[in-house]
């Protein structure tokens, strides 16, 4: 694990979008602009990709912006990627970012701000979410902290988009699940959501802040959007969570 | 006094929100299953009970948020939803957190024009509509995300106009979920761990409840009764459960959540089948079950021995196949460690139809369901009686029409019918009315059935499986006349009892029936033949070996 030798490390996470990924590039570096502007923030900028395709690593290869960090894995499983990024972090804070996610320019700056005032058992997502592309709407993000949200709304969805900022030291303590495909398991955004809402960590949005999602090639930006259980009728599942498992035997009423 | 005053005010309220439409009933006994318990209608309930204890009659209006945000209902007694029926709507206040009046009638000037409830309007028009009710878009698109979405659009220019976001879809998350609130109910109700998971429909007295019972009865005694679960997850209904072994575990998924959706079930099964992660999931005729291995079979492998019962084709009245044998066999037999059924008649019948290959033929064992009730010697006086017994649940699966044709063949016999109804109309009526046909309703089990003085017991149905009635009446000392359907025809010949080939023939059904009596001799000898057949394959000692000694049923050795 690194030490804290910067204020932020950005993760873009990219799953084989090729050049696709490169306006969200672009609007990270503008987010990354804002925040040492604002703030005077150092940030570490890394580019996560597993097994990439060729296209991908072409890209990479020929775009990679000034100062940014690859980290490659190689085991067929995006989650492998995201955790050795988060492992090799040297900043204070994590903030992830998928590659067809594009962030405001005051999402770093704002997310920041936000969460050097809480205590370390927040994460923060977008309080909105422009998608487009296959399909237009605006998504609002819940905040688990109003009254009106129940946890048992995490077994039909996961609320937040990808996007999210936190303390490093939770996705170190929390990483991502591997993706067992062949058994039928994956989500791992909803199922990392459920092992840290099991930790009571708690999902907040940052007043003021959006981000844009392009839904293509059938991607969906928000699993709840698309039904009930992530794939409507499909038949992939999160994999086995603390959320959900029995309480322990001592603890049980 | 005071109680009469305070009733008067109750009905006074309740007929008050009645009217107003804001009550929604569906609502709050789904939200609140307490109030099935309580010996109130759901708006008494709420009016009397639910109100002060924080319940919300339907989902944008908030009793608590009501009276915190309106100092000047503090202390007063009036029903808040009472108080926004005839004030608050009208005077911009707010039902809930969500529910924004002013915004609503401001942003809807539609609405505002009619005069009408604004909550009204939203929860029979506007939720349908995708009216929106709070200014999350407009917070959303204030002029400094305004600006920064420029800012993105000269990065990505297939974004939309800024201007169109106003007009675009507004979706939220939900913020609960029926489904989530069941399975953490369930999580809570089975905090202790168990071994093996027998999955039903419901557990009502028939074939498969008793099946499931024997099996409940096996593992509890070959582990505890703390290893076995039964879970009933597609429909209400439980009247047998008194039935189950002692300390054996028993949740209906409608008891601890009512409202759910068939899609709510299969996750919520799913989830706890993950989660658990039993050593044996038993599905025991709930379509539910088969829908969940169907598509989670790869989730429950590697941790999990898939098993299953499915007992015939079920045939509707074209004669058309119908049924889970239909449905799921086919789709689920490769992915299941066992498939029981209870005759050979459908294993053959299954093979042939989908051409089954010798490794899911062997999947198929055939286990009979065992006879527990006490055997009776026959009856010799019941040749010279001119009373027959049916026992069924009076569905047309079980043919009543073919009773009531072979009733009206006999005007000189009685039919001493048991089993609840489980159809109406004509067809039912014309039962009812039927001179030589006695109704006598449910009953508990074959114990309370008469023996004495009956003559013979007649089975009729469309399709059968295992055939318990019969075998039971079997056990009971009286002869039997039935169709060679499913195990009838194991069991049933002209040794053991009277086959009717000509399955719809009410003539050939009497006619048994008179044979049978003719020579009171004869039907001894075939009652206890048919006895003795039972009592050696069809006893407690060869289900216990059969299921028992199957590896994947993960069973230790009997005690000794």
């Amino acid at each position: 694990m690194s030490s804290s030798t910067k204020d932020i490390t950005v993760i873009l996470v990219c799953r084989n979008q090729g050049r696709f990924v490169h306006q969200s590039v672009r609007s990270v570096e503008a987010a990354i602009a804002r925040a040492a502007a604002d703030h005077g923030a150092t940030v570490e900028w890394m580019i996560a990709s597993d097994t990439p395709s060729p296209e991908t690593e072409e890209y990479l290869k020929n775009n990679l912006p000034g100062g940014a960090v690859q980290v490659l894995t190689g085991e067929g499983d995006i989650s492998a990627a995201r955790n050795r990024a988060a492992q090799e972090a040297q900043g204070k804070f994590i903030a992830f970012v998928g590659g067809d996610d594009l962030v405001a320019a005051n999402w770093l700056s704002r997310a920041y701000d936000e969460c050097s005032r809480s205590d370390g058992k927040r994460v923060f997502h977008p309080a909105s979410v422009v998608v487009f592309g296959d399909r237009r709407l605006l998504f609002i993000t819940p905040d688990q902290e109003h009254p009106d949200f129940s946890v048992d709304a995490l077994f039909a969805g996961n609320p937040w988009p990808s996007i999210v900022f936190a303390r490093a030291e939770i996705f170190r303590a929390h990483p991502f699940s591997p993706a067992d495909r062949g058994r039928g398991f994956g989500h791992q955004e909803w199922h990392w959501v459920c092992e840290t809402t099991a930790e009571h960590i708690l999902h907040k949005p940052v007043p003021g802040t959006f981000s844009c999602c392009h839904e293509r090639f059938g991607h969906s930006c928000i699993p709840t959007l698309a039904g009930g259980t992530g794939e409507p009728g499909g038949s992939v599942l999160i994999p086995p969570s603390k959320l959900f498992q029995p309480l322990p035997a001592h603890l049980a009423v | 006094m005071k109680r009469v005053l305070s009733t008067i005010k109750h009905q006074k309220e309740i007929k008050l929100i009645k009217e107003s439409g804001l009550f929604d009933e569906h609502y709050y006994v789904t939200h609140y299953p307490e109030v099935k318990q309580s010996g109130l209608t759901p708006i008494e309930h709420y009016v009397k009970i639910g109100s002060a204890a924080g319940m919300k009659p339907n989902a944008y209006f908030d009793d608590a948020f009501y009276r915190d945000s309106n100092p000047d209902l503090k202390g007063s007694s009036a029903n808040p939803l009472v108080h926004f029926i005839k004030y608050g709507a009208r005077e911009g206040r707010d039902p809930s957190r969500s529910f924004k009046t002013r915004f609503y009638l401001e942003r809807h000037p539609d609405v505002a024009r009619t005069g009408v409830n604004p909550l009204w309007h939203f929860l029979n028009y506007g939720l349908s509509e995708q009216r929106e009710i709070d200014n999350a878009r407009d917070t959303a698109l204030g002029p400094e995300n305004q600006a920064l979405y420029r800012e993105l659009q000269d990065i990505e220019p297939l974004l939309p106009p800024f201007e169109n976001l106003r007009y675009v879809p507004l979706l939220r998350a939900p913020t609960e979920s029926l489904a989530g609130r069941a399975y953490f109910k369930l999580r809570e109700a089975l905090s202790k761990p168990f071994s093996h998971l027998l999955v039903l429909r419901w557990l009502i007295h028939g074939g498969a409840s008793t099946l499931a019972m024997y099996h409940a009865r096996l593992i509890a005694e070959r582990l505890s009764p703390d290893s076995v679960v039964v879970l009933l997850v597609d429909d209400p209904g439980n009247s047998a459960a008194h039935l189950l072994p002692h300390g054996v575990r028993m949740v209906a998924l409608d008891d601890l959540q009512p409202g759910l959706t068939g899609e709510d079930r299969v996750q919520v099964l799913a989830r706890l089948i993950i989660e658990a992660q039993p050593q044996v999931v038993h599905n025991i005729e709930s379509d539910i079950g088969w829908r969940a291995i169907e598509r989670y079979h790869r989730q429950f492998s590697g941790t999990t021995a898939l098993i299953g019962s499915i007992f015939m084709f079920c045939y509707n009245e074209a004669g058309i196949k119908v049924g889970n044998a239909v449905q799921y066999l086919n789709s689920c037999l490769d992915h299941l460690d066992i498939l029981f059924t209870d005759n050979h008649d459908f294993k053959r019948e299954a093979c042939k139809s989908y051409a089954l290959e010798k490794h899911n033929q062997d999947k198929m064992v055939v286990v009979y369901t065992p006879i527990l009730s006490r055997f009776y010697p026959p009856d010799p006086d019941g040749a010279s009686s001119k009373r027959i017994l049916w026992s069924s649940r009076l569905h047309p699966d079980k043919r009543p029409d073919l009773l009531l044709a072979i009733a009206r063949c006999m005007p000189d016999f009685t039919f001493e019918v048991y089993g609840g109804a489980a159809m109406s109309g004509p067809e039912l009526e014309a039962i009812e009315k039927q001179a030589n046909i006695r109704l006598h309703g449910p009953y508990r089990s074959s114990e309370d059935l008469p023996r004495a003085g009956i003559a013979a017991y007649l089975h009729t149905a469309r399709h059968e499986g295992g055939a318990i009635t019969l075998k039971e009446a079997l056990a009971a000392g009286l002869p039997v006349i039935g169709p060679p359907i499913g195990l009838i025809s194991e069991i049933v010949n002209p040794d053991t009892g009277w086959l009717v080939t000509r399955v719809d023939d009410p003539a050939a059904y009497a006619a048994a029936i008179r044979d049978c009596l003719s020579d009171p001799d004869e039907r001894v000898r075939r009652v206890c033949n048919g006895q003795e057949l039972l009592k050696k394959e069809h006893s407690w000692e060869s289900f216990e070996r059969a299921v028992g000694n199957l590896p994947a049923y993960r069973l230790p050795p009997r005690r000794s």
